[in-house]
């Protein structure tokens, strides 16, 4: 999860920042543009981070907004006079706010590499209104003749005119952007988003409508977005169709990419590095000027007049030595220097003895339920009823459409006919987050855990789904409550504390699996469905988790299916045997052990052992 | 001939090139899973190599002969010098190290062949056309190669559902463990798919080279359009691909007639808005 | 031995010393004082489609300097080149760059017009002596003319102006024009339009392609159902090649005659064959030019770079003798702006595409030639229209 940036890179964006407060000093009027350009720009990545690094979209027309903040500056300037800033910037903010949220409504049902084609067609499409029409002055672009000017009545603040002033202007915007960035991201609101990016099936099924929160991130950065692009057209008053395609979209993915993903300030360097490295290879001067480090000065001379000739091809095989070389980007290679990243310290909260609440179990009916693939019918009139407070076993031979039932029931798949009830009230077909906010949770086959994320903050999303809106942004709402509810649920599962703080990837098999039962603890779910928890663990580790079980069918409902048959046997309180899609039987482990078309069923697999 | 059958003919006639062109980008993403942002690049350079192979040998038919195994070759080294590093990789860098690829051919293009247009030229024995209206006459290079366009789908087509080599590369692209626990080095067959995608691309460039005119840039509304077409279709495939190109060729040629001023837009807003209804494309997987 | 080392150490420190400064810092430059060389900024496309165009007048440019001796006006040219990659986004940071990193002493582009108006904003703020060698968006002289912008190239109306003339005198009642959808397009049809319907023509319809679109088979097919006597089109380089190629493969060149501005045509006479016999344009040049500068011009430069000039190279050209009679006129201090400006705005002088001046706003005032293609060369036909100005609507000098 993202952490607080490591010392190292503190220093070096400190030291950027001091560089630019004293810029104005020694650098001429083209230096203050540059320099400006480049920060803007920064923000426009920054905001595309927030995207692609954290929240795992994406897109392929951002630029859309960027542009649409630099044309809204268009328009809302008249012909001669400025336009007062304090109209113009919100202005801007909000048209590309609200375009975004037309475009991501429709835009943010894609997922993956659909979803960068389709942000690519609406920003075409966006260019397309600029280009082909007349809305904005055509292909030609159009001219801001007055650059804002900050006013409260007849008092001038401050104006865009006066070079320094929108440089400082543009420093304070850039360190602002980042800043709400870096606490975006640390908000519940963004460790959902985190989790998004890493396992939105997960998130899903813990209660959070993704889709709400991918559409929100996605208005955020669109609108932060506009804000850039309205100060990028005060830099020189011109504003140009272009600023809305594909090429600008591209270019800011490659320098998210070059600088790092996902950590904000690494797209902020990217930016820069970019920049830099693009006006170095065009300037033969400059060129000439390094390779005099290696070489005689006519070689130098005519080694750099003939790169800054093929200019994009030397910046091709840059931009190929650094994917190469920094697969994580330059973030990642300061990391190599910068050592291990440093955790955020766990809050000192104690376990309450009794703090579980005694929460109402739930009971599941099914009702003659059937999913059909085609014409292939994998659960076919299902009728089964698990009471409360108990665990039940689902078992059958491999392909008997276990898992099936259980996507079904989880509302991962729609039924084809038949009805699922959760306390009385109809769930069948309702979305997964919506079925697990009711109190149903599931866990998987393959372990499904946020890989990244410790176990505690793992646990920590797992508690926050209890309260999935999207507009969580204070850390310290409901904290205490939902950190006694991971620690609760660490313990309940059996995590030891030292474990606690490891990344879920470094746990074993075994802990993951435990963690998987945690989060649905943590969660509030009350009713378990958990698809082969037992799966790849050794006797030791299948008694610990049964005893798991079987203590929190306390509180909870427990529905598993397994193939372990000892200890399900052990465990259940109810077996429910399906094959071949059909409901076989149903009752206590005595009646299935003794029911003689369940023991055909299975033909002398565990006949052996029950005669045993 | 009634007008708006002439613009169906023309859009068909487009689609099918289109067609040529995006297929080798549907192969490669749908069985490696890698964004080849060079696709156009290998369509530029196709038609480029059909300027120096027709110069020597004057017939557009025997530059593809000799053609097609460059292009094949030059897809090869290709990937074994790049893209074969990026397989473990996400799809940012495959976007960064394709984007990078693309500066480097377009400077590689200037450096080689200059920066103003050529044009290459049709065989004699297609010359002329067919008379299809008071007017207006159909040009018999364009039905050649909409009939070369044709036939080789349907030579793709029938390798990818009949031959051992399509079974394999249908196999890949839904599982790419389980073809290696087959035996099959997918090393070998990345390779082969990329230089097969390459060549596909310098194929179209070629023939398309007597009816475009050969200048820099070229290869750039191949690349966007051709990604279109795979979205459109869906991965991997290449009969989506076929209706995919098909559908966009006729929307063009008929939003060209009836909004000229957006023409630009109807293939974006077509492909978003199939997108939306059906999220694989029309014969992708669902997501 | 003991001295080279020490000697290359040293030099090694103050390389690296330049060296950090000048990577570092890109945008820190010296002042140049006066009696050094005259700093003379090139904006212009050097990769892209339009790179030809940026050679072909930086060549022309080149070639007149060295023919002066490597001076004008006594002053040692340097050029400073920026490739602007036609590209409009960054055209405001790359004349900054030149205007106010390099801080050249005069400024000369663009080929795009779009690159353009983002170049002369900065330039009409900064004053300094800006020269247009090839952009033809109408404004540029028009509302936002500026009495330190000179074009020498044309306006885009111009070749329409005169070509619609030219068709009128030809007898043709009826025409369809087909252009790119984008400013030069729409800026070169409204001009033959103007002179078109002034002369009694009637225009069918008016097609547009989306820029740079070049898919111009749904287009032709419509012209084929609208049977006009003659088609205007405007389209230019690799677009314009291909477009001639599918015109005749449609069977149109026979039937429906192909008018255009010279950009139809220009850089790819050679290229186009057959295809290209009859297409009629109208040009401020054509290669066969019978007078005293064109011959010169174009046996000068096919010695210096084994190849003929085309109207960008003649463009860049009249560029180069603009400014030398502004210099001259300035005794070589581009800070005698008043006198610089002054010579620039009255001159007349000869040029390899004939009599050459500038209107108030300070756009070019040229005949405009009648031009046929047939095998390969634009074969001159005779004047289409003379001394072609452009209006000077909303021009504060004019």
């Amino acid at each position: 999860m993202l952490s607080t940036p490591r010392p190292l890179v503190i220093v070096v964006l400190l030291a950027l920042l001091a560089y630019a407060v004293a810029l104005p000093f020694f650098g001429g009027v083209f230096a203050l543009k540059f320099a400006s350009r480049i920060m803007i720009i920064g923000i426009f990545v920054i905001s595309l981070d927030l995207l692609i690094g954290i929240t795992g979209m994406v897109s392929f027309g951002h630029a859309l907004y960027f542009g649409l903040g630099a044309y809204s500056l268009y328009f809302i300037s008249s012909e001669s006079a400025a336009a007062n800033g304090f109209f113009a910037i919100p202005f801007a903010i909000l048209l590309a706010g609200v375009v975004a949220l037309v475009v991501g409504s429709v835009a943010v049902l894609t997922k993956g590499f659909y979803f960068i084609m389709v942000t690519l067609a609406f920003g075409q499409m966006g260019f397309s209104v600029f280009f082909d029409t007349k809305i904005a002055g055509g292909t030609d672009g159009a001219y801001i003749n007055v650059r804002p000017i900050f006013s409260l009545g007849s008092q001038q603040l401050l104006t865009f005119s006066n070079r320094t002033a929108f440089f400082y202007f543009c420093v304070a915007a850039l360190v602002l952007s980042y800043l709400f960035a870096l606490w975006l991201v640390r908000t519940p609101f963004g460790r959902v988003l985190q989790g998004i990016h890493h396992n939105e099936a997960r998130m899903s099924a813990l209660g959070f409508n993704t889709y709400a929160y991918k559409l929100a991130i996605y208005v955020i950065a669109g609108a932060m977005a506009g804000f850039a692009g309205s100060l990028f057209a005060a830099i020189d008053g011109f504003v140009a169709p272009e600023l809305l395609g594909w090429r600008e979209s591209g270019l800011a993915i490659m320098m998210v990419v070059l600088g790092g993903a996902g950590t904000i300030y690494g797209p902020l360097l990217g930016a820069i590095v970019y920049s830099i490295v693009e006006e170095t290879l065009k300037s033969s001067t400059e060129l000439t000027a390094i390779f005099s480090l290696f070489t005689g000065t006519a070689n130098a001379k005519w080694l750099g007049g003939i790169v800054a000739n093929s200019w994009s091809m030397a910046l091709g095989f840059f931009l190929i030595a650094a994917v190469l070389a920094a697969p994580k980007g330059i973030a990642g290679f300061i990391g190599k220097f910068a050592g291990e990243t440093k955790r955020g310290k766990p809050r000192d909260v104690e376990a309450s003895a009794d703090g579980r609440e005694r929460a109402k179990a739930m009971q599941l009916e099914v009702e003659n339920l059937s999913r059909a693939f085609g014409g292939l019918v994998a659960v076919n009139g299902v009728t089964v009823t698990f009471p409360p407070n108990k665990v039940h076993g689902i078992i059958g031979p491999n392909g008997a459409g276990k898992t099936t039932f259980i996507n079904v029931l989880s509302g991962a798949l729609r039924p084809t006919k038949g009805n699922v009830r959760l306390e009385r009230e109809e769930i069948g077909g309702q979305k997964p987050h919506n079925v697990a906010r009711r109190g149903l949770g599931r866990s998987y086959q393959r372990t499904n855990v946020i890989m990244p994320f410790t176990a505690r903050e793992n646990c920590a999303l797992a508690a926050q789904a209890q309260f999935p809106s999207p507009l969580r942004f204070s850390s310290s709402w409901r904290r205490d409550e939902e950190d006694a509810a991971v620690e609760n649920a660490l313990k309940a599962a059996g995590i030891a504390p030292e474990r606690a703080d490891m990344m879920a990837s470094s746990l074993s098999h075994g802990e993951q699996r435990q963690l998987e039962i945690a989060m649905l603890i943590a969660s509030g779910a009350r009713l378990l469905l958990l698809d082969e928890p037992l799966a790849g663990m050794g006797p030791e580790e299948t008694d610990r988790v049964t005893a798991l079980l079987r203590e929190l069918s306390a509180d909870h409902t427990i529905v598993l299916i397994e193939h372990d048959m000892d200890a399900i046997f052990a465990a259940a309180d109810t077996l429910t045997v399906l094959v071949e899609g059909r409901l076989l039987a149903h009752g206590t482990p005595e009646e299935i052990r003794n029911n003689a078309a369940v023991r055909e069923a299975y033909l002398g697999e565990w006949g052996q052992e029950a005669a045993s | 001939m009634d007008l708006a059958l002439i613009q169906l003919l023309n859009g068909v006639q487009y689609g099918l090139l289109i067609f040529l062109a995006a297929s080798g980008l549907t192969l490669v993403f749908g069985i490696m899973g890698v964004i080849n942002l060079s696709h156009g690049s290998f369509y530029m350079l196709g038609a480029y190599g059909a300027l120096t192979l027709v110069g020597f040998t004057g017939d557009i038919f025997l530059a593809l002969l000799i053609g097609v195994p460059l292009a094949f070759v030059f897809g090869i080294a290709i990937e074994w010098l790049f893209i074969r590093h990026l397989y473990d990789r996400d799809h940012l860098q495959q976007v960064l190290l394709t984007f990078a690829l693309i500066l480097i051919f377009n400077e590689a293009q200037k450096l080689i062949w200059g920066s103003y247009p050529h044009s290459v030229p049709v065989p004699g024995y297609l010359q002329g056309g067919v008379r299809i209206s008071e007017l207006l006459t159909y040009p018999y290079y364009r039905i050649a190669v909409a009939a070369f366009c044709v036939a080789l789908a349907l030579a793709m087509m029938f390798v990818i559902q009949k031959t051992r080599v399509g079974r394999i590369i249908r196999a890949g692209e839904s599982n790419r463990e389980m073809v290696e626990a087959l035996g099959i080095d997918s090393r070998l067959l990345f390779r082969f798919v990329f230089a097969a995608g390459a060549a596909l691309a310098a194929t179209a460039g070629i023939v398309a080279a007597p009816l475009e005119s050969v200048y820099p840039g070229i290869g750039e509304p191949v690349l966007i359009i051709s990604f279109v077409v795979v979205v459109i279709g869906g991965i991997g495939s290449i009969k989506g691909a076929f209706l995919g190109a098909l559908l966009i060729g006729v929307a063009d040629a008929l939003g060209k007639v009836y909004f000229p001023a957006f023409s630009s837009s109807v293939v974006y807003a077509l492909m978003a808005a199939v997108l939306i209804a059906r999220p694989g494309g029309l014969f992708g997987r669902t997501a | 031995m003991h001295n080279k080392s020490r000697v290359s150490r040293r030099r090694v420190l103050q390389m690296a010393g330049v060296g950090a400064v000048a990577a570092a810092f890109p945008f820190a430059r010296p002042a140049i004082s006066q009696g050094a060389p005259l700093r003379v900024g090139l904006l212009l496309p050097y990769s892209g489609t339009f790179a030809a165009l940026g050679t072909g007048i930086t060549n022309a440019m080149d070639l007149y300097v060295k023919q002066q001796g490597g001076k004008l006006a006594g002053r040692t040219i340097e050029w400073i080149k920026v490739d602007d990659e036609s590209a409009p986004p960054k055209a405001t940071e790359l004349t900054s760059k030149l205007v106010q990193g390099e801080k050249v002493d005069v400024l000369i582009g663009t080929v795009h017009s779009g690159v353009a108006m983002a170049m002369a904003k900065i330039a009409r703020e900064a004053g300094l002596p800006t020269l247009i060698p090839n952009a033809g968006a109408n404004v540029l002289t028009r509302a936002q003319c500026a009495k330190n912008i000179f074009r020498t190239s044309f306006g885009n109306s111009q070749p329409g102006v005169a070509a619609g003339l030219a068709m009128i005198k030809a007898g043709i009642k009826t025409a369809v024009t087909y252009s790119w959808g984008y400013a030069a397009g729409e800026e070169s049809v409204a001009g033959f339009k103007q002179s078109f319907l002034a002369g009694g023509g009637k225009i069918i319809k008016e097609l547009t392609l989306p820029f740079p679109n070049v898919e111009f088979q749904a287009g032709l097919a419509e012209i084929a159902s609208l049977k006009p006597e003659a088609v205007y089109s405007f389209y230019a380089g690799g677009g314009a090649l291909k477009y001639m190629q599918d015109y005749a493969a449609a069977g149109l060149k026979n039937s429906v005659q192909l008018w255009g501005p010279g950009f139809l045509t220009d850089g790819v006479e050679s290229k186009v064959g057959a295809a290209g016999d009859g297409v009629k344009t109208a040009s401020h040049y054509v290669e066969s030019l019978d007078n005293a500068e064109n011959k010169k011009f174009r046996a000068d430069y096919n010695a210096a770079f084994k190849m003929f000039p085309d109207v960008y190279a003649v463009q860049g050209w009249d560029t180069t003798m603009l400014l030398d009679i502004g210099l001259k006129a300035a005794g070589g201090d581009v800070k005698k702006q008043d006198a610089m400006f002054k010579a620039m705005r009255e001159a007349k002088f000869n040029s390899p595409r004939g009599p050459f001046r500038l209107s108030a706003a300070q756009n070019p005032i040229h005949n405009f030639y009648l031009r046929e293609l047939k095998g390969g060369e634009n074969k001159f036909l005779g004047i289409a229209a003379a001394d072609v100005s452009d209006p000077t609507t909303g021009c504060s000098l004019a």
